[in-house]
């Protein structure tokens, strides 16, 4: 991994802590399909429910898997697919190298770190899913509460429930902070609903839904939906001789009138004819060819 | 999602950000891109069906669809628009021979009560009311003398080619109802064409018109639109040949329009374009057929000025006694301001 350099995602409550108790330990709680822990040698060996991953154990999930620690003090941390994470030796922190997870601390504990590769973040936060990958790309989205992320060069963003910021992979800045539909997330998240049991933290989350919702439906807010074409339109009638139709334009710049269709013009009442005859339009006309 | 299309969600979003680009020789569907962009512009990025962009394969299944939510934009009712175009056409006449060359100015005003677009059945409804006026002078940098027929006296004489500057007025309203990539818009204009020098009217038209479009996205950079416009023409032409009434240029046009949209980099847009269009004279025995073959190349400046540059080539078959069949080149520039409030 190239420039790997240290991310580092603090959640925590906002409420200052009575306490902040260590996480460096949980208990296996649910288990889908292939998970595996990873000794401090990388030695592996398949997971089951109510093992205890201790630091510096890592945590290695397979495709379409994912898998949920509950820690003495109901801490959560659940992991998705193809993620590798581990928890710290002190302190209450979050190695996460690849993939994703979702993290939530009771008020009042200290809330987390996590810890990837990436640029360097800090998020206060309560319940909040993040993703990373090896290259330093970094997503955090705050399920409920606020909290704040910080870049080690000091930038910093505020996150309330519902709000999104990621930095590209390789980048050292920001994305805008983004408000996503938590309904659409939650309903489709794996890590929110992908397990047998409910998040403790759900019905916090359901508030921060339904505030929401409220501002969709009153029309205060908008949902984008699917993603906008930033595209020209076709072109109307416009550019060069095209402003107008050609029919339109003809009456203003009327085409040379051959010798024929002179005759015809002049000569249809059998003289000069009357000041309102002409081709159609104006009453200036070219002529093409010799004079009849 | 590969990283490549991560970075080309970012570049969108750059875009989106620095620059919008505007349709500039098609008012209303600028206006209504415009809107269309205020409304969703913090989803400009995305490229995906996700909204915003995953930062590896499969990372959405883990967290969820992320819909992006946005604050509606205030809402504003009215619409200006100002644009100038200079260019050089081959064939000023339209003639089939013996063709006049000359450059000319387009320029044009135009004001719209044009509300933010209404939530209507699913979609987005943009009505429009408004006047636009058009000034077009020939012959700027170059105006020889040619000899004109001059009906009024019977006489002939050598005039400049600004003797055929005039102006169009056009009142119109419309509305454009657009919803996921369908676009359909009914509306009517009232347009006058008076002599820039005597402000006389030589030509009245009363158009209802109607357009259905089809917009296909290719990819994150380019777009193909299919699309029919129709119209009806209720004209009053003054000067008009013997035996004939003021409605001789009564008419009706349909064209199928196909348009490329290529965004070539975060302020450059090319747009290739082909019009067919058939108009049948319903009150003289005339049948029109143009193939219209455009090549634009659009610079957004940023969300109120598009600088653009372009060339044209228009192929007219016609039976109409007066007219010809004519063949014409253009190429030229212009740049448009645009402002709602």
């Amino acid at each position: 991994m190239k420039d790997k350099f240290l991310l580092l995602v603090a959640l925590a409550s906002l409420a200052l802590p009575l306490h902040a108790a260590p996480l460096t330990e949980s208990t296996f709680t649910e288990i889908v399909n292939e998970v595996n822990a990873l000794s401090a040698a990388g030695a592996a060996a398949p997971a089951k429910v109510n093992d205890v991953l201790k630091a510096p154990q890592r945590v290695r999930t397979g495709p379409q898997s994912r898998a949920e620690l509950i820690a003495l003090d109901n801490t959560i941390t659940r992991v998705g697919a193809n993620t590798i994470f581990s928890y710290a030796d002190s302190g209450r922190t979050l190695n996460l190298e690849q993939g994703s997870l979702l993290f939530h601390a009771p008020k009042g504990l200290g809330g987390g770190t996590i810890k990837s590769g990436g640029a360097a973040a800090a998020v206060l936060g309560t319940t909040v899913m993040t993703s990373s990958t090896p290259e330093g790309g970094l997503k955090v989205i705050l399920l409920e509460g606020k909290g704040q992320v910080t870049l080690p060069n000091g930038k910093s963003v505020i996150l309330t429930a519902g709000q999104e910021v990621f930095v590209l992979p390789g980048g050292t800045a920001f994305s805008p902070v983004f408000s996503i539909n938590l309904d659409k997330l939650v309903g489709g998240s794996l890590l929110v609903k992908g397990f047998s049991h409910e998040l403790s933290s759900m019905p916090l989350i359901l508030v921060a839904i339904q505030d929401q919702n409220s501002k969709l439906k009153s029309g205060a807010n908008s949902d984008t939906g699917q993603p906008p074409e930033f595209f020209l339109p076709p072109p109307a009638p416009g550019n060069g001789q095209n402003v107008l139709d050609p029919a339109t334009t003809q009456t203003a710049t009327h085409p040379p009138l051959t010798p024929r269709q002179f005759n015809a013009l002049v000569n249809a009442g059998q003289g000069p004819p009357p000041g309102n005859v002409g081709p159609g339009g104006r009453t200036i006309v070219t002529l093409s060819g010799p004079r009849g | 999602m590969t990283t490549k299309n991560i970075f080309c969600a970012a570049a969108l979003f750059s875009v989106a950000l620095a620059a919008s680009a505007q349709m500039p020789n098609a008012s209303q569907q600028v206006d209504s891109l415009q809107q269309r962009r205020q409304l969703e512009q913090a989803a400009q990025m995305m490229v995906a069906t996700n909204g915003v962009p995953e930062l590896y394969a499969g990372e959405s299944s883990d967290m969820g669809p992320q819909s992006v939510i946005q604050t509606k934009p205030r809402r504003t009712y009215l619409a200006a628009f100002a644009d100038a175009q200079y260019f050089y056409t081959d064939n000023m006449f339209l003639a089939n021979q013996n063709k006049q060359g000359a450059d000319v100015l387009v320029s044009t005003v135009q004001v719209a009560l044009a509300p933010t677009p209404y939530e209507v059945q699913g979609g987005l409804l943009a009505p429009r009311l408004g006047i636009q006026e058009q000034w077009f002078n020939y012959g700027l940098a170059r105006s020889g003398q040619i000899s004109v027929y001059n009906f009024p006296t019977h006489t002939f004489k050598n005039v400049s080619l600004d003797a055929f500057d005039f102006n169009a007025m056009t009142v119109f309203t419309d509305a454009q109802w657009s919803k996921e990539n369908w676009t359909f818009t009914l509306g009517t204009d009232y347009r006058r064409l008076n002599n820039a020098q005597s402000s006389d009217g030589f030509y009245k038209e009363y158009v209802p018109r109607w357009a259905a479009r089809r917009d296909f996205i290719t990819s994150d950079k380019t777009m193909i639109s299919i699309g029919y416009e129709g119209d009806y023409r209720l004209t009053d032409t003054q000067n008009v040949p013997p035996a004939n009434g003021g409605n001789f240029n009564d008419r009706t046009d349909h064209s199928l329009v196909i348009a490329g949209s290529w965004r070539l980099c975060r302020c450059a847009f090319l747009q290739p374009s082909y019009r067919f269009q058939y108009t049948h004279f319903t009150a003289a025995t005339r049948d029109d057929y143009l193939n219209s073959f455009g090549l634009a190349l659009y610079f957004p400046i940023n969300d109120h000025v598009t600088l653009r540059t372009y060339v044209s080539y228009d192929n007219l078959k016609t039976d109409g006694f007066y007219v010809q069949n004519s063949e014409t080149l253009n190429a030229g520039g212009g740049v448009n301001l645009r402002v709602r409030f």
